[in-house]
């Protein structure tokens, strides 16, 4: 077990360690040096980089004079409450699709599911988000087409995410301002999570038949346990193991889409502020939130490592 | 009173290439307490007769019987849902791999346990006593300390062990233990084989030991059935049908095995049959042993049927009563 | 591979059901690319003026003129959809193939180099696998510039560490086996060993991973054009065009519907074959 965290903080150093040199590239661009760098090469100049980046110091952004940290702070908690919701979704109805379409093997409910995932994985998300506004948002007219709340409502950020600021001021507009921040989120959330559901679906599905070839289901059933007792307890705990798998690839696919649908839906996230921060050439803004986004990447995916080695008991003791 | 009660069982599988008949009317009985033997190659069905009497056949597979009756009731005649749990409440079934048959996620204690909880019910603490006194029966002395313990962590022939307790929870009238020794070390073979003997006295169970090796049987059954293509192709009292088989597939397989101390004439090999065992998808026409039998003559591609001869049952046109005479 | 076994794949991939539809697609999409200048009825940079927002024919103000409609600024969207499906579909293939050959020549190096090395080498592809594309992309295209050209260069460079994990794996996998140990023994030096041993049998493993990269390369070339980090107006590309109809969803959804379902259509086609090709040629994965 130690030797396996020491093995994963290991990777973790050297991840970051190319991050930093990655990003400290990026910082290069800037006409004015990021940091007042004492070291003349560049060698001294990224060790002073990693040393302000300990310190908090990110650097300050060209165009509004801002600190990178605490801009990109500000934004983050959009972008965590709509990926969230996004990952919800996805593992709620991707998990339910698939355990649903494989135990209907080869019926048509089963056919008709694994085709809509098909169709699902590939749909561009851009194109999607603008689908789906047209339809719910302009011609059905349910939902909001962009935002996180109407603009009549004030609210003060304290945490910054809007669900949890709308129930804190609950005393100035009652729970209505809470349900506008909901259903704001929830085009943008649906457009977010249909790539991973799909992909989530299509692996619980053919994961699950997988295991429930296995011997070991077969003894369930000689013991007589019930089918829904066979598929919660004996073959989710192991079909689990490759959908885990699949999530470290699941939430890079996220950042991308997080970054399409922010813009696609002025979410006032941290993909909308880096795309700004692109079109208007603000290097410090960009390098930071780079940094901050692989970083968080990087972390989800250890954080991954972690949870599957506690799922399943083989990695967790060696034999 | 047959214990259980089996007359031409027949499964078939449906594939792209057409219907497998893995099974081809078998008939089977088994008296209370009574050691029975199955045995075959690979592939010659007696794996999935024993999935298809402990009614574990996949979906796919498609199983009929005029007669199965178990412990005096008529299984044909009931509902999916009460032959199953006839079926779970009087029949245990261990496998080949202990290990892989075992739950990796799930402690040896979490599986035994709830396989009480099912049958026996108790609470808590009963369960977790009567856990102990099983996996104690089954020759687990740390039995606390493997109740913790996932499968990898236990050997295979600990794990045969963990699966015989699991079996024994069930409480079963009749276990079937499908190659239960294959897949170990031959020290342990025989602790397995003798724990098997041993539980079946203490219990009360009858057995089914379903093997390709004829020395496991020799010793252990009262009566054995040949399979080979899905059919039974001889069957009858062991020592008998040892000591004189009747079918020359039965005579190929028992010739085929080294015996130590065999005594050897000059020049003489052990016997073996030319060719293999045909593909289910693409059987011979007639006997179907008929190609690769060194005995077949014209009248072998006429399916021979199963018929009594001095009190065995032979399936073969010629069987080798005559030849051991002269 | 040798003929039998490609002959096996080719009859699984026929059987294959929605590979086939995929195929199809695919072809009837490669060819509206090939033969499309000749068969697009306008200049795909021309703007009639006097008819802009067009609908498509089956609106009852649709006008035979313009088959599939025209967006703000008069252009015929049918012809630039097809324009747009040459441009995308020749930038697809120059990027993977670029970054393919790329991606071996570093991956067969790996073979080369010290366990430790390696290792290291390694470990920085996964941490570019494991960023999101776009942001990496999004990264490059702000040090060198907003533009198709530097567009293409940024999902070049995403797509090599595939490239190099595919290849690196499918060595390493090949060393371990028991011929390759024989040929070693045989002496057989590393680069004949890669060559004449190692080489066809990961060949399986790259194509599949060729087929995969071509939608990822189309989507993210695409996404970089919407973005306004790609190609720019007036071109007539996917990804430019749904950026250009944003502001017209509501009056003129054809402008957005239709680009957008050219490149789901590309992307699914890819896909289908990329899954097709993958059930045929990887064991593997076979059953």
């Amino acid at each position: 077990m130690a030797k396996a965290l020491f093995k994963q903080l290991m990777t973790l150093l050297v991840s970051l360690l190319g991050l930093t040199v990655l990003t400290f590239a990026l910082s290069q661009q800037t006409s004015t040096p990021l940091h007042p760098y004492q070291s003349s090469n560049l060698f001294g100049q990224y060790f002073e980089y990693i040393g302000y980046l300990l310190q908090g110091e990110w650097g300050v952004s060209s165009i509004h004079k801002r600190d990178v940290l605490s801009d990109f702070l500000h934004h983050f908690p959009a972008t965590i409450e709509l990926i969230s919701f996004a990952i919800l979704f996805a593992l709620l109805f991707g998990l339910g699709l698939g355990i649903w379409a494989a135990s209907k093997r080869g019926k048509w409910i089963d056919q008709f599911l694994m085709t809509t995932t098909l169709v699902g994985y590939s749909m561009p998300i851009f194109w999607w988000g603008m689908l789906l506004v047209l339809l719910f948002s302009l011609t059905l007219g349910w939902t909001p087409v962009a935002g996180r709340i109407d603009y009549i409502y004030d609210i003060q950020p304290v945490t910054g995410f809007m669900l949890i600021d709308t129930l804190i001021t609950q005393h100035s507009y009652g729970m209505s301002a809470f349900a506008n921040a909901l259903h704001h989120l929830l085009l943008p959330a649906i457009t977010l999570s249909t790539i991973p559901m799909a992909i989530i679906a299509r692996m619980t599905r053919s994961s699950l038949l997988s295991v429930l070839k296995a011997e070991y289901i077969r003894t369930a059933r000689s013991k007589g346990l019930n089918w829904q007792r066979i598929i919660w307890i004996h073959a989710l705990r192991n079909a689990f193991q490759p959908i885990l798998t699949i999530s470290g690839v699941q939430i890079s696919i996220i950042m991308t889409g997080v970054i399409l649908t922010e813009y696609i839906f002025a979410w006032p996230g941290v993909g909308k502020w880096l795309l700004e921060a692109v079109s208007r050439r603000d290097y410090a803004s960009i390098q930071g939130g780079v940094l901050a986004l692989s970083f968080f990447v990087v972390i989800f995916n250890l954080g991954l490592d972690l949870l599957a080695s506690y799922i399943n008991p083989r990695l967790r003791r060696p034999s | 009173m047959s214990l259980l009660q089996i007359e031409n069982l027949s499964v078939n599988f449906n594939t792209d290439e057409g219907t497998i008949c893995a099974v081809d009317n078998v008939k089977l009985s088994i008296d209370n307490g009574q050691v029975i033997g199955v045995i075959g190659e690979s592939g010659s069905g007696k794996s999935v007769m024993a999935l298809a009497i402990a009614g574990l056949l996949s979906p796919a597979a498609q199983m009929k019987a005029d007669l199965f009756t178990l412990d005096g009731h008529d299984l044909n005649r009931m509902s999916d849902t009460d032959r199953q749990k006839m079926i779970t409440d009087n029949i245990s079934i261990i496998f080949q791999e202990p290990t892989s048959s075992l739950n990796p996620s799930l402690t040896i204690g979490y599986q035994l346990d709830e396989t009480i909880r099912f049958h026996e019910g108790g609470n808590k603490s009963q369960r977790k006593e009567r856990a102990y006194q099983l996996l104690d029966s089954v020759g687990i002395h740390d039995a606390k300390r493997r109740y913790k313990e996932y499968p990898h962590q236990l050997s295979g022939g600990l794990n045969q062990r963990v699966m015989i307790a699991i079996a024994l929870a069930c409480q079963p009238k009749l276990l079937i233990a499908d190659e239960p020794t294959t897949a170990l070390d031959v020290t342990v073979q025989s602790q397995i084989l003798d724990l098997l003997l041993k539980l079946k006295e203490e219990h009360n169970m009858a057995l089914m030991l379903i093997t390709h090796d004829f020395s496991i049987l020799s010793e252990t059954t009262q009566k054995v059935h040949v399979m080979y293509a899905g059919q039974v192709v001889e069957s009858g009292r062991t020592y008998n049908l040892l000591s004189q088989p009747y079918h020359p597939y039965t005579k190929a397989l028992l010739e085929s095995v080294p015996h130590f101390g065999m005594r050897y004439k000059k020049g003489r090999r052990l016997f073996n049959l030319p060719g293999s065992t045909p593909p289910m998808r693409n059987l011979p026409v007639g006997c179907y042993l008929g190609p690769r039998c060194p005995y077949a003559n014209k009248q072998c591609v006429k399916a021979p049927e199963l018929t009594g001869i001095k009190g065995r049952r032979v399936r073969c046109h010629f069987p080798l009563i005559e030849e051991e005479q002269s | 591979m040798t003929s039998q076994s490609l002959k096996l794949a080719l009859n699984v991939y026929s059987h294959n059901r929605s590979a086939m539809f995929g195929t199809i697609v695919l072809a009837i999409v490669i060819l509206m690319a090939l033969i499309g200048p000749w068969i697009a009825p306008h200049d795909p940079a021309q703007q009639f003026s006097d008819d802009i927002l067009t609908p498509p024919l089956w609106h009852s103000a649709g006008d035979f003129k313009y088959f599939l409609g025209t967006d703000d600024l008069g252009r015929d969207l049918l012809s630039r959809i097809l324009f747009g499906a040459r441009l995308s579909l020749k930038l697809t293939l120059i990027v993977v193939f670029i970054a393919a050959l790329i991606g071996i020549l570093l991956g067969a190096l790996t073979a080369f180099l010290s366990a430790t090395v390696r290792s290291l080498v390694m470990r920085m592809m996964d941490l570019l696998l494991s960023l999101p594309s776009l942001l990496l992309a999004i990264a490059i295209v702000a040090v060198i510039g907003p533009g198709l050209p530097n567009a293409i260069y940024a999902v070049i460079i995403v797509l090599i560490p595939q490239f190099v994990r595919v290849t690196q794996s499918a060595i390493s996998e090949e060393l371990s086996k028991d011929y390759v140990m024989a040929a070693k023994l045989d002496g057989a030096n590393r680069t004949r060993l890669l060559f004449n041993h190692v080489w066809p049998n990961i060949v399986p493993a790259i194509i599949v991973q060729l087929t995969f990269s071509f939608s990822t390369a189309l989507l993210d070339i695409a996404a970089l054009g919407f973005l306004g980090l790609g190609a720019q107006p007036p071109m007539a590309e996917w990804g430019t065009m749904l950026s250009e109809s944003r502001a017209f969803i509501q009056f003129a959804p054809w402008t957005m519907t239709l680009p957008g379902l050219a490149i789901f259509l590309t992307v699914l086609s890819i896909n289908l074959v990329g899954d097709g090709l993958r059930d045929a040629l990887d064991p593997r994965l076979n059953r």
